[in-house]
């Protein structure tokens, strides 16, 4: 009888408990109305074809370079022609720098082997300041990247059969760095021996390598090429210019930096074109990132270093992270995020409250940007550049 | 004396409550204005005091509360002055269940899956432990200490494989490093919500049973002895210490040697009279977050989380204890 009676009670005391914080979840989160306003997809101010083509860039920063060629001919022209019509500010590449591309994008599209050879010969020999002999690499030569930026170059100069190994997370994004099927080992997963089989003429590492594999390198007499520092657009096309020399390619990577120059320049023009037709401005536009909190972008970075560009708002006294109230007494007028997952990130933002307090957001200036290209510091850092102009310029998420 | 020092403490406290309510990029006047239209109906805009600071000093209060108080009630019932809820593997199983989480990005989807996750996990891993720690229908502090200890272990490795494996995931990894560090910023009245009816359960059964803790504190037999079910009373109270520590490890992430060291400091309290002791944990727990956070909003170091300090304050704190005492015990008191 006491034991059904202990029981009983003991069922009505976490009968009630349960019932207490299920009837408290109830009222809190089912049934409660919507935010006032859905997030609504980005909407164009005003359309733009001034822009140039997104997936011919993509293509030539991703080694092709006959679009190369086309593009750097293209802007030029489009450059001249704006010049023309009174637009002032507007940025070109020398004429002598442009032909010398010009000329280097010929040689590699037409040139016999023997000619590319000797000018890259010539190009190499510069390079050895301190009158060591010049060691020039045999054709077919393997080399490892151990990192994204290292990997992303090497895939620009070469072909994929001459990469032992790349990060893995490559592989999951095809549609950034096509051709890593056919490498065939990834430099995270310390298979040290097949990396010997495959004999690497030198290893590209950085400061954060882990320290077992510089060990197993220096072991196996693979020489390291670090390439720790790339925080800025120049940096980056330094080491492009060294990455490219070091796998005997100086010709591919004098090309793509000076591209990378132009592209800069292009989508520069395409934005000042923009602005002499009357385009919108925005005066406090707002760049952020979210992972368990809102934060903007370290000024050491390459986001860092584009959205300064633009006149992103900086992070004041050095504090990067955003509380809701940051962003609504800032109230920024376009609001760009940069995510991985755009729909999530979407029904995220739209359950805020605070969110539906800020101007981007009332006059629909909020734009999606792909995560993975504004933290990337390799050469496509020209679509992370154009994917924020594109936003600035009201262009679509 | 011990009037000066608690009207300090209240002082102290009531300073720290004005900074988390005041401090904010907001002028207080736009704050006020939107406060009165909010109160008389005729605005439903945001609010930076109600919708951002009210819930975070909340939280903090709560959950500090709560922290407090499973740590304080786990020491007791192992008879451990070194016993957290991370030894029967609770806060090991939440952090686990919140990684998964964010692993497959629930959390953006469905915004209470984190809270969730860490509740649900801490209940889970009570159950498996409490479960294999039993044989002839007892259950030994031993054994719990033991399986709880080995569970933990496994889960914290397997944590760590998914974290190795994923590790080209610098989002991923980005993520979980700010909710290890434990953060009050990302406090709104969702995490309130999901937070306070688990504290209000967990503290109040702890309230209920101040007494019973107490005299487990002096060991089971003793207990036992005075009349109390010791399994029984036992198990309600590790669900107690499962819904506190999921709650808040939900609402403000890991938040290190808190739980382990606030019991001390209540029970060094001038004058604590030892039935006292979770009401104190109660108070000193709430209190005490919430002046860290303050502190850390005026110090404006922003490189720091409100975990990171906890566990440097409490760190630092706690070898102090054990060197006061050590020399206390060579003096022969």
């Amino acid at each position: 009888m006491l034991q059904r009676k202990r029981l009983i009670r003991a069922c009505v005391a976490y009968g009630c408990c349960i019932v207490f914080i299920g009837l408290w979840w109830w009222l809190a989160f089912f049934g409660t109305t919507p935010p006032s306003t859905p997030l609504p997809r980005f909407a164009a101010v005003k359309p733009h074809v001034a822009l140039p083509d997104r997936a011919l860039l993509s293509k030539a920063l991703q080694g092709d370079f006959a679009v190369i060629g086309r593009l750097l001919e293209r802007w030029d022209r489009e450059a001249e022609r704006a010049a023309k019509r009174g637009i002032t500010g507007l940025r070109r590449l020398p004429r002598e720098t442009l032909l010398a591309a010009e000329k280097d994008c010929m040689l590699l599209l037409h040139g016999s082997e023997d000619e590319i050879a000797e000018a890259t010969k010539e190009r190499l020999c510069p390079v050895q300041d301190d009158s060591t002999s010049c060691v020039f690499p045999s054709v077919g030569s393997r080399y490892i990247a151990q990192t994204y930026s290292a990997a992303t170059f090497l895939l620009a100069c070469l072909p994929p059969e001459q990469i032992v190994a790349i990060p893995t997370g490559m592989r999951c994004h095809p549609d950034l760095y096509p051709g890593c099927d056919a490498i065939p080992c990834d430099a995270d997963v310390k298979d040290f021996e097949r990396w010997a089989l495959y004999e690497p003429r030198v290893a590209f590492v950085a400061g954060y390598s882990h320290p077992t594999t510089l060990a197993a390198l220096k072991v196996q007499e693979v020489p390291l090429f670090d390439l720790s520092k790339l925080c800025n657009i120049e940096e980056i096309q330094s080491a492009l210019r060294r990455v490219s020399t070091v796998v005997g390619k100086p010709l591919q990577g004098d090309l793509l930096a000076t591209f990378m120059t132009a592209a800069m320049m292009a989508i520069d023009n395409a934005y000042a074109v923009h602005l002499y037709e009357g385009g919108q401005v925005f005066e406090r536009p707002l760049y952020m990132s979210y992972f368990s909190t809102f934060s903007l972008p370290a000024a050491d970075t390459v986001a860092g270093e584009l959205t300064r560009r633009l006149g992103f708002r900086a992070c004041p006294d050095g504090r990067r992270e955003l509380s809701p109230e940051d962003i609504v007494a800032y109230n920024p007028d376009l609001l760009v995020v940069s995510c991985a997952e755009l729909e999530a990130m979407q029904k995220m933002l739209s359950r805020e409250p605070a969110f539906q307090e800020i101007e981007a957001v009332k006059k629909q200036h909020v734009c999606y940007v792909d995560e993975r290209l504004q933290n990337s510091p390799t050469q496509l850092l020209i679509l992370a550049y154009y994917d924020l102009v594109d936003a600035c310029m009201g262009g679509p998420s | 004396m011990r009037k000066y020092g608690l009207l300090l403490a209240a002082t102290v406290f009531a300073m720290s409550c004005l900074v988390e309510c005041g401090c904010g990029p907001t002028e207080w006047h736009d704050v006020w204005q939107g406060m009165r239209e909010r109160i008389a109906g005729t605005s439903h805009s945001w609010n930076a005091f109600l919708d951002l600071r009210l819930p975070r000093l909340i939280g903090l209060l709560v959950g500090g509360a709560a922290l407090s108080v499973a740590g304080g009630v786990t020491q007791n019932l192992f008879h451990n002055p070194l016993a957290s809820p991370c030894i029967l593997g609770i806060t090991a199983a939440s952090s686990l269940f919140v990684v998964v989480v964010l692993l497959m990005g629930w959390h953006l989807v469905c915004p209470y899956a984190i809270p969730a996750a860490a509740v649900g996990g801490g209940l889970c891993m009570l159950c498996v432990v409490y479960r294999l720690a039993r044989s002839q229908d007892r259950v030994s502090v031993n054994q719990l200490i033991l399986t709880g200890i080995a569970i933990s272990t496994a889960l914290v490795a397997l944590q760590g494989a998914i974290v190795y494996a994923l590790r080209d995931e610098w989002h991923l990894i980005q993520t979980i490093t700010e909710w290890e560090a434990g953060s009050v910023d990302a406090i709104s009245w969702r995490q309130v919500h999901m937070l306070l009816p688990l504290a209000i359960v967990g503290l109040s059964g702890c309230l209920y049973y101040r007494r019973e803790i107490f005299l487990m504190g002096l060991g089971e037999e003793e207990a036992m002895n005075l009349g109390v079910d010791v399994q029984r009373i036992r198990w309600r109270l590790f669900l107690h210490v499962a819904l506190l520590t999921g709650a808040a490890i939900a609402s403000l992430g890991i938040i290190a040697f808190f739980s382990l060291v606030m019991p001390h400091i209540a029970r060094r309290l001038p004058g604590h009279p030892a039935k006292a002791f979770v009401p104190s944990c109660l108070v000193l727990g709430g209190g005490m977050l919430t002046v860290m956070d303050a502190l850390l909003r005026i110090s404006g170091v922003h490189s720091l989380s409100i975990g990171n300090v906890s566990a440097i304050v409490g760190g630092v704190f706690f070898l102090a204890l054990l060197i006061r005492q050590r020399r206390f015990v060579a003096v022969g008191g």
